[in-house]
């Protein structure tokens, strides 16, 4: 299996990528030269240095230390977003798909309904609703995420819902609901992991879509998305203050993806 | 007989979906304190003013009430008034939609002609160069934050090279043609007036490529894909055993065979393409869909964002229909099933 | 031999593309000038006309009603389309004739008799006459929007007395003294009677929010709504005839994409509110460009709620004023463009005092205040701003970390305007940022907004201020003819506003418009900043 991966330079890539995002993550006290946040206003955007890797933005905050932190936020939005789309969209359908009917009917319905419904709206509404927050555009976006993994799930269900191994444990008698979760997710979950990898990526470019129309991370919290829009205006002077973190936003998603295509090839028996 | 059948079930279907989202955008929009009143009114306002003009709006009567008025307004085809523009919303719609729609189509034609040659010749060059080339050229563009791809593709072609206009979709002083569709580009061509034509067409080039950039990796990851799935079957192996020229045997069997999720995908890009415009608008002063639904939900107009959320999913469900259609016509397999 | 094929395919396809855009030079015909900047000075900029006037802002403008409209998008173009009885002229804020030639006041300061210019004309070729401003008037308390809020207070119906054609008489219902004032604003544009033909069940307001019906230097020519409004010069102007032939005022949402317009020439002059302070610091070494500045009556400032929490007490909003370091702020955000005031009263305007305490920045006072209010542990306080600007978020970052300083930790909200507005008029906010343009020149705006307790909240008494004493001179000084009598009792309640800080004045910014420099004979107004008077303004390169 590792041969495999390694065959695929750019699986390769993507790998190293989200490690290198999961490092700054994880260690960010360490490999940030400042504090994320402190306003220095002396040094107020200056080029990059060997003082300030990734130079300084409007207030002098360094933006090296500011990327490094803002990987945590990054990663948090994009797993959290995906941890409750992810169990929400799989287990409806796997419900819709297994019990078929009017249920899943209802189900289908109502994923319609999300799935139509315009993302960037419900979005911007619920952030009105509840208050500016990162929790807020977190919940805005897994309500316009899990009907991808509801549909996702739900074809492949269908397509293993009559194999021998389910219909045995049903001549057996087993609880339909046991059947549900022993038997039909567990073996019908591969393609929405898939899609799950590549949603994290995903999901971290549409919260700095977000932050461009101003909802979201509340100052001062280094989001990579509102320090690209906050700087955007300037970009022409002060390169690095836009480009930097636009890079980090950039090489996110690509890492997610080359993983997310990488795990496709190789569990995608056709393709090998 | 059977096609008509499948659309008009799928029409039907539409209802209780639209219903849904009338329901949801209602429930959602009511709930965002402030008081639009107010905002009309200004500071300036007095409380007289603000209680007759809240009586007028009807914003005193129960939720359920305002729905109700609500959707039996849309059953006249009346979408209400937007507190806004004080114009009835259908005509701030009809202004409004139009230029989304044009730029919506355009960045999909771009898609297609690109994403798909880009994923048959991926597919068929397997993790050699060609294919890690066009699949990091798809990927960069999906993974770069719109307004940013934006704001660089502007500085490079529009101050830098010159060659391509700014904002809007028109040159400054040039009057649109008569209204036909609201796309500017056909209705130039319907008056046959080339020079507005020509215009047109130069706006929309840097925002659909904006626009595109995303939904052309999603259609070439997509084609790449099938065209793996198709190129490993018995049929293709035979004709390139026998020797048949490669492109007509990828082109020509290969593709169309491999094409069908790469349609179903398009319907789904589509409604992906409609909710970016909304970034892409921004930074491009497109007056469309995205930038009025921005206005509205900021100035609490929930006529307005009634109106432009069913017009979006409406738009979203048709394009989806289109594509199952297309399906239902193409693959055989349906008909009988 | 396939690898080469499929790649020569792509080849060409990128050939045929780089020809296409290669093809597209003549787009803009000046194509090797404009590689760099710098280039356009030294030929003739081929987007120049004489004629015509670009002018961008990144505002939509909603309709077109004097009456029904609060949005300074609006103001603008109306103040072009109609006529006033006085308007404001240049930078300067005192009202001068216009409809009205001239006009008395009688001793008790109640009637007002306006003689009106014999020649002007509505669009339509009808005369201006007294009954035109009756009805004007009249209207606008109708109406019950932004305008009645101006006029209702002083006027009603029974108010005019139509004494000729061209002469008219309005009695006051009580002295008002900046009524001469109120009546240079958009609100007081006289709309033509005919509309009454039109009035339909919403007096009107349904017309108006698309078409004009006034008197003024522009006439609408067409509107493609979010996008490009373009207004004529009015041929059979009875005033000054209009310099400029075409006006366009084009909708351009992103500040940056306004920016590389100007530069390339396509747009002639940027709305001021667009541009924030650090881009236009940037902007001044531009070639062929030029930022236009003026004083400015605007404020931006903090209320503090003084009915909630902890900014109840009053050693705690002092303690907060000694921790602000002024001079960084005005120096990092409005890069010294700006100036600190103690009051609510503008430097420049009627009534300003330069008594008022200004709190120095000292971290130990401010300590001390905290402690003697009990919250030597420290305090955690929001502040809550408007997503719509780059000084106000930049600004609440530079409180937040001087507040640290003293033990206060700041959170900062950011809120879409609606969601703002309605948090910090019903009381829920600890601070907010605001910034604040008076309508007309009188101290009584500003100060009857923020400090008389029937402002609170909805009124935009922001920090929920109230004190009797403020309150009885206030109503004295509004009622009052007596100039030098208004003068003291507002000094009075700006010394007894700064001993209680209900609010921190932060900044009087500079108004700063980035423009050609072929662009001459524009100033901007401190108060009307969105009145351009394209019809005075020239293009010469």
């Amino acid at each position: 299996m590792a041969r495999r991966i390694f065959r695929s330079p750019l699986t390769v890539l993507g790998l190293f990528i989200v490690l290198g995002i999961l490092i700054a993550a994880l260690f960010a006290p360490v490999i940030a030269t400042h504090s994320p946040t402190e306003v220095d206003l002396v040094s107020k955007l200056e080029a990059p240095s060997v003082e300030h890797f990734f130079g300084t933005d409007e207030v002098g905050r360094d933006i090296f230390s500011r990327i490094v932190y803002g990987t945590r936020i990054s990663l948090r939005i994009g797993l959290l977003v995906v941890l409750i789309a992810f169990p929400v969209g799989t287990i409806l359908g796997a419900i819709a798909g297994y019990m078929g009917g009017r249920i899943d009917q209802v189900i289908m319905r109502i994923t319609d309904i999300f799935l139509s419904f315009p993302g960037i709206i419900l979005a911007m509404s619920i952030a009105a609703a509840l208050g500016p927050s990162i929790e807020n555009v977190m919940l805005a976006l897994a309500a316009t995420w899990w009907p991808w993994y509801t549909r996702i799930v739900r074809s492949s269900v269908l397509s293993i819902k009559h194999a021998e191994f389910i219909e045995a444990s049903r001549a057996l008698g087993a609880n339909p609901f046991r059947i549900l979760f022993k038997e039909v997710i567990p073996n019908s979950i591969a393609p929405a992991t898939i899609q799950a990898s590549l949603d994290l990526g995903f999901v971290i470019l549409a919260a700095a879509g977000l932050s461009f129309i101003g909802l979201g991370a509340q100052p001062p919290s280094p989001e990579w998305g509102a320090m690209l829009s906050n700087s955007r205006e300037i970009l022409r002077e002060a390169w690095w203050a836009a480009t930097f973190p636009g890079i980090a936003i950039l090489l996110t998603v690509l890492g997610f993806n080359l993983l997310g295509d990488g795990l496709n090839d190789l569990l995608d028996p056709k393709q090998r | 007989m059977d096609a008509l059948r499948f659309i008009g079930k799928r029409l039907l279907l539409m209802i209780p979906i639209l219903i849904g989202i009338s329901i949801l955008t209602f429930a959602i929009s009511n709930t965002i304190p402030g008081d639009p009143a107010r905002l009309i009114l200004g500071p300036k306002a007095t409380p007289d003013g603000l209680e007759a003009l809240r009586e007028d709006m009807g914003l005193n009567d129960p939720l359920y009430v305002q729905y109700g008025r609500y959707m039996s307004g849309i059953g006249q085809g009346d979408l209400g008034k937007s507190t806004y523009s004080q114009r009835p919303v259908v005509d701030d719609l009809l202004r409004y939609s139009p230029a989304t729609i044009e730029l919506t189509m355009f960045a999909m034609f771009i898609t297609l002609i690109i994403g798909v040659p880009f994923g048959v010749i991926s597919a068929s060059r397997k993790d050699r160069i060609a294919d890690q080339f066009t699949r990091i050229f798809a990927l960069i563009g999906v993974a770069m934050p719109a307004f940013w791809l934006g704001l660089l593709l502007l500085l490079f072609f529009y101050l830098k090279l010159g060659v391509l206009p700014g904002s809007g979709r028109l040159d400054g002083g040039m009057s649109p043609p008569e209204y036909v569709t609201g796309m500017y580009t056909v209705d130039a061509l319907l008056a046959g007036n080339w020079s507005v034509f020509y215009s047109a067409f130069m706006h929309l080039i840097l925002p659909g490529i904006t626009l595109a950039a995303v939904t052309v990796g999603m259609i070439t990851r997509m084609t790449r894909s099938s065209m793996l799935t198709v190129l490993q079957s018995d049929y293709i192996r035979t004709a390139f055993a026998k020797g048949a020229p490669e492109n007509r045997v990828l082109y020509g069997h290969a593709l169309r065979n491999g094409i069908m999720p790469v349609i179903t995908l398009l319907g789904m890009a589509f409604g992906h393409a409609l909710g970016g415009s909304i970034l892409v608008e921004a930074v491009f002063s497109w007056p469309g869909l995205g930038q009025y639904a921005v206005n509205a939900i900021n100035y609490l107009d929930f006529p307005a964002v009634m109106g432009v959320t069913m017009l979006i999913a409406v738009m979203f469900i048709i394009v989806n229909l289109i594509v199952d259609t297309l399906y239902f016509f193409i693959d055989p397999r349906l008909k009988h099933s | 031999m396939n690898f080469k094929n499929q790649w020569s395919k792509l080849f060409l396809f990128l050939i045929i593309a780089v020809l296409v855009l290669a093809g597209c030079q003549n787009y803009s015909e000046e194509a090797e000038g404009t590689d760099s900047p710098e280039g356009t000075a030294a030929e003739p900029n081929e987007n120049f006309d004489a004629d015509v006037f670009n002018f961008a802002t990144n505002q939509d403008i909603p309709g077109l009603d004097p009456h029904g409209s609060a949005a300074n998008t609006t103001f603008r173009v109306i103040y072009l389309m109609y006529d006033r009885l006085v308007t404001y002229e240049g930078s300067s804020t005192e009202p001068t004739p216009m409809l009205a030639e001239s006009w008395d006041i009688s001793e008790n300061g109640l009637e007002y008799t306006f003689h009106l210019v014999e020649d002007a004309k509505f669009h339509d070729g009808s005369p201006v006459t007294a009954e035109a401003v009756q009805y004007s008037f009249t209207r606008a308390i109708d109406v019950g929007k932004s305008a009645a809020g101006i006029f209702s207070k002083v006027i009603d119906k029974d108010s005019f007395e139509i004494i000729d054609d061209y002469t008219i008489k309005i009695t006051l219902k009580e002295p008002f003294a900046p009524f001469i004032s109120t009546l240079g604003t958009a609100f007081g544009n006289i709309i033509n009677p005919a509309l009454e033909e039109d009035h339909g069940d919403d007096l009107g307001e349904s017309v108006l929010a698309e078409t004009e019906m006034g008197s003024g230097p522009y006439v609408l020519e067409s509107w493609d709504r979010g996008e490009t409004m373009v207004m004529k010069a009015n041929p059979d102007y009875w005033g000054e005839a209009p310099t400029m032939e075409t006006v366009n005022i084009r909708f351009i949402t992103e500040a940056s994409t306004a920016r590389l317009m100007l530069e390339k020439g396509e747009i002639d002059l940027i709305d001021n509110t667009v541009i924030s302070p650090e881009v236009l610091g940037q902007m001044r070494d531009t070639e062929g460009i030029e930022v236009v500045e003026s004083d400015g009556y605007q404020i931006d400032y903090m209320p503090m709620n003084t009915e909630k929490g902890a900014l109840a007490d009053v050693k705690v909003r002092q303690a907060i004023a000694h921790s602000i370091n002024y001079d960084a702020l005005l120096e990092s955000v409005y890069l010294d463009q700006a100036e600190r005031i103690g009051g609510a009263v503008p430097k420049g305007m009627f009534g300003f005092s330069e008594e008022a305490k200004l709190y120095e920045y000292d971290l130990d006072k401010a300590k001390e205040l905290l402690k003697e209010a009990g919250h030597e542990s420290g305090l955690t306080l929001e502040i809550a701003i408007s997503d719509d600007s780059e000084v106000r978020s930049n600004t609440a970052l530079l409180l937040q970390s001087d507040l640290e300083k003293v033990g206060v930790t700041l959170n900062i909200k950011t809120y879409a305007w609606p969601t703002f507005l309605d948090l910090v008029t019903s009381g829920k906010h600890d601070f907010g940022l605001v910034s604040w343009t008076p309508d007309y020149p009188d101290p009584d705006y500003n100060l009857w907004y923020f400090a008389h307790s029937s402002s609170k909240g909805p009124g935009f008494n922001l920090a929920f201020y109230e004190n009797s004493k403020v309150d009885s001179l206030l109503e004295e000084a509004r009622t009052s003819t007596d100039e030098a009598l208004r003068e003291k009792n507002y000094m009075e309640i700006q010394n007894i506003m700064a001993e209680e800080v209900p609010y921190i004045f932060v900044a009087q910014p500079k108004l700063e418009a980035p423009m050609r420099t072929w662009v001459k004979g524009y100033e901007l107004n401190p108060m009307n900043s969105w009145y351009v008077p394209f019809h005075k303004i020239t293009k010469e390169e």
